[in-house]
């Protein structure tokens, strides 16, 4: 399967009557991409904002981030939701890089995230660092969570999908080819170890589970999946009551750094073999089959040498981590995984995990998800006056709260710098 | 604080020159001035500090009668107010270890004065104090003295001018199992993939995460007389009076709530809801006996199968909740359990 993916660096975002893709800056009517969204009957209310980096402005109830990309040929961007059904992953798809879409909203339960644009939040989060188009939403009376979450989604992939397709008619700043071979063509020969990504997706209930291919994991067994499927959204977070450290936001799914990385040295340093995707049944029986047979995949489908594991969620998919890197490493498969740790604010807890394995001897640490950081007092909040979880207003002082409640600084696919050190 | 950074050194009595093994008996005693390795800590202090005084202990009196030792050594450094305390080191010895670690913490504890030892990493002193204590790695045998000593008064001095305490490896302390987040050089992605590649060629390579395993407890012996036994009703699944009375966190928690089941309906879904943010709670809203099963057990009680049902449930939520918070939680409601006589528990989880 081959993916061109073009990249057009965004270095601002500037509201205006007419939406369009002026070298590096993104012209938008705000009018008209809020009409396209409204013309869901599940909001009541939607408004639009635009932040910038260094804007002392901080979001409130941030549910998820998406990249804007779009599907030039070949193939579909977002199966399922707003492509059709549809092979993801080939052909040619645009991405609008340095800026995200950001859906808000506010029920019961929903767990949003905390975004700073100025400030140490900066150094934590990748997300502070790009230019957002803010979805402000809520929602219509009687509508449910599931409904709700459902429009919000679908909101996000529109907006999307309406701003990167700017630039359809424009030349990349950069293109990159992601080709992994199928099996048969496989590189033979070469004395490099064979190298596979094994992704546990979280399976757990409506509202906390992505969808994949517009539909949620709880019936999947471990399947191979191309990593280009993971660039084109075939699977997207609606994890919208997550703790926002533990979850992966549909831009860390589109960007995964482990995918990233292992195209960057395949053929240098090792042979990318493809990606196997589990799930994290709640049932410790079920939780051992598909650790079984994802490690079946990696070992004798792929014929994979190592393996990285991640996974999404704290508490039960430590269980489907280890249990996977057990089967792997029985069958012969080195493993390496990343897991977040829960060590109590002052990082004096003794179990980070929920579970461990003796075969796990390579485990790299994405942080303690409960250490306490300061955000400095901030001009704007945008994004409501309340938020569903614990953390009490007002929003616009100095604050102090886990890390966890920011997006994505606490990242189970790495997508951050954040470790936890032993002092 | 004063020109000069006071400190006290304990020794024991090998070290502080009274005797060997037959002498280890002797009780704590105090000398002006620095004796020994303390010759050294005086010269490495330099013009920042000064050895105030030696107390010297010997190993087998700390260690046969600790409270009495410690109580001992306390009331000779309070009178000092010193502003350090550098005990040993201690390399692999032992019973010197467990002093010096016991005498660093009493300091800490009992008089907020900051302290530093050194000890070999196997020493068992390291294991009782290392996550109080600052210890600095020393090796095996009085050889490394010079090193170690110059590693003590360097942290010693960072400690008692409240300056910053650097890295493990940086300072030379044995790591004190307290994590902190810190910024990485590379993404995580970036560490596991260089780390799997090493692991596939056989070279060495870092693990951030150790791996540890959890106590395991026996389960108690079967109830004899099932007929006559109290069995009580205990969840985690976030089942509280509406309103919350007793505040118990949602997630995380650190405590639990004890309701009554006196009554007709005493979990009425009008009364009682669940907090948990770990599972859809939809169900146990509806009808809160489908995690509190109150109802057969009256039916039970009524029938004779068991003996009564406790008059209390017992409630939390265990979602993302640290082990030794949950680990207090389960002995407060094992404790009241045990004293009240209940033979067993229906412990129902989400």
């Amino acid at each position: 399967m081959k993916l061109e993916l073009g990249l057009f660096n965004v270095e601002n975002v500037i509201p205006n009557e007419r939406t369009y893709l002026q070298g590096r800056t993104l012209f938008v009517d705000l009018n008209e991409l809020r009409q396209i969204i409204a013309a869901d009957r599940r909001f009541s209310k939607i408004e639009i904002e635009v932040v910038h980096p260094g804007d002392s402005v901080r979001l409130i109830n941030v549910l998820d981030v998406i990249e804007p990309r779009i599907k030039v040929e070949g193939g579909e961007a977002f199966p399922g939701w707003v492509g059709k059904m549809g092979v993801a992953g080939m052909g040619k798809t645009y991405a609008l890089k340095g800026m995200g879409v950001i859906e808000v909203g506010l029920m019961r339960d929903f767990y949003g995230a905390i975004l700073d644009m100025n400030g140490p939040s900066a150094e934590w989060t990748y997300y502070s660092k790009l230019h957002h188009i803010v979805l402000i939403t809520e929602p219509s009376l009687g509508i449910n969570q599931a409904e709700y979450s459902h429009a919000l989604k679908m909101a996000g992939l529109k907006a999307s999908t309406y701003l990167a397709k700017t630039s359809i008619s424009l030349q990349p700043d950069e293109l990159r080819l992601y080709e992994i071979p199928p099996l048969h063509k496989s590189p033979v020969n070469i004395k490099l170890p064979r190298i596979a990504y094994l992704y546990i997706a979280e399976c757990h209930e409506t509202l906390k589970e992505p969808f994949i291919y517009g539909d949620n994991p709880r019936r999947y067994f471990p399947t191979i999946f191309h990593p280009n499927e993971f660039m084109d959204g075939a699977m997207v977070s609606c994890t919208y009551d997550y703790s926002p450290g533990l979850k992966n936001f549909t831009y860390s799914v589109m960007n995964n750094p482990v995918i990233e990385g292992l195209y960057e040295r395949n053929g240098k340093e090792l042979i990318f073999v493809g990606t196997v995707l589990a799930n994290a049944p709640l049932v410790l029986a079920e939780k051992k089959r598909s650790a079984l047979m994802a490690a079946k995949l990696v070992r004798f489908v792929l014929g994979a040498d190592g393996v990285v594991i991640t996974k999404e969620g704290g508490g039960h998919p430590d269980i489907d981590l280890m249990e996977c890197c057990e089967q792997c490493e029985i069958l012969g498969v080195k493993t390496s995984l990343l897991n977040s740790e829960m060590l109590s604010p002052d990082g004096t807890g003794i179990y980070s995990m929920i579970a461990f394995s003796k075969s796990a001897d390579c485990v790299i640490s994405v942080g303690n998800v409960d250490e306490m950081v300061d955000l400095p007092s901030v001009e704007q909040v945008i994004g409501g006056k309340t938020m569903a979880i614990d953390i009490q207003g007002p929003f616009d002082g100095a604050m102090r709260i886990p890390i966890r409640m920011l997006p994505n600084a606490i990242s189970q696919v790495g997508l951050t710098k954040i470790t936890a050190e032993e002092f | 604080m004063e020109s000069k950074v006071k400190v006290i050194h304990y020794i024991n009595q090998f070290f502080g020159q009274v005797g060997g093994e037959e002498k280890a008996n002797i009780a704590p005693f105090f000398k002006e001035g620095s004796i020994g390795p303390g010759l050294l800590l005086k010269s490495l202090l330099g013009d920042k500090g000064e050895v105030i005084a030696t107390i010297i202990c010997g190993d087998n009196y700390f260690n046969d009668r600790t409270e009495k030792a410690k109580q001992e050594v306390l009331n000779l450094i309070s009178p000092y107010k010193p502003d350090l305390i550098v005990a040993g080191p201690a390399f692999n010895a032992g019973r010197y270890g467990i002093a010096c670690g016991e005498v660093c913490k009493l300091a800490k504890e009992e008089l907020g004065i900051e302290a530093v030892t050194g000890m070999y990493p196997e020493n068992p002193g390291v294991e009782l104090c290392k996550s109080q204590v600052y210890i600095v790695e020393t090796g095996p045998s009085a050889r490394s003295l010079v090193e170690a000593m110059a590693k003590m008064v360097h942290l010693g001095l960072k400690l008692a001018f409240k300056e910053p305490i650097g890295r493990p490896q940086e300072e030379g302390y044995i790591p004190r199992g307290i994590k902190r987040n810190t910024i990485s050089k590379d993404l995580a992605s970036e560490r596991a993939i260089r780390a799997l590649l090493a692991k596939i060629k056989g070279e060495p390579f870092i693990t951030e995460i150790k791996s540890t395993s959890f106590d395991q407890v026996p389960p108690a012996p079967p109830i004899e007389g099932l007929s006559k036994a109290t069995i009580a009703l205990v969840t985690e699944g976030g089942l509280i009076p509406k309103g919350n009375p007793d505040h118990i966190e949602s997630h995380r928690a650190t405590k639990y709530g004890r309701y009554s089941l006196e009554g007709l309906r005493p979990l009425a879904p009008e009364r009682f809801e669940s907090i948990h943010r770990g599972y859809d709670t939809t169900f146990v809203n509806e009808d809160p006996h489908r995690l509190v099963p109150v109802d057969v057990m009256r039916e039970m009680e009524q029938e004779g199968i068991i003996g009564r049902l406790y008059p209390y449930f017992f409630t939390t939520t265990g979602v993302a909740t640290f082990v030794e918070n949950s680990r207090k939680i389960g002995e407060g409601i094992a404790k009241e359990l045990k004293e009240s006589g209940v033979a067993g528990v229906i412990l129902t989880s989400t």
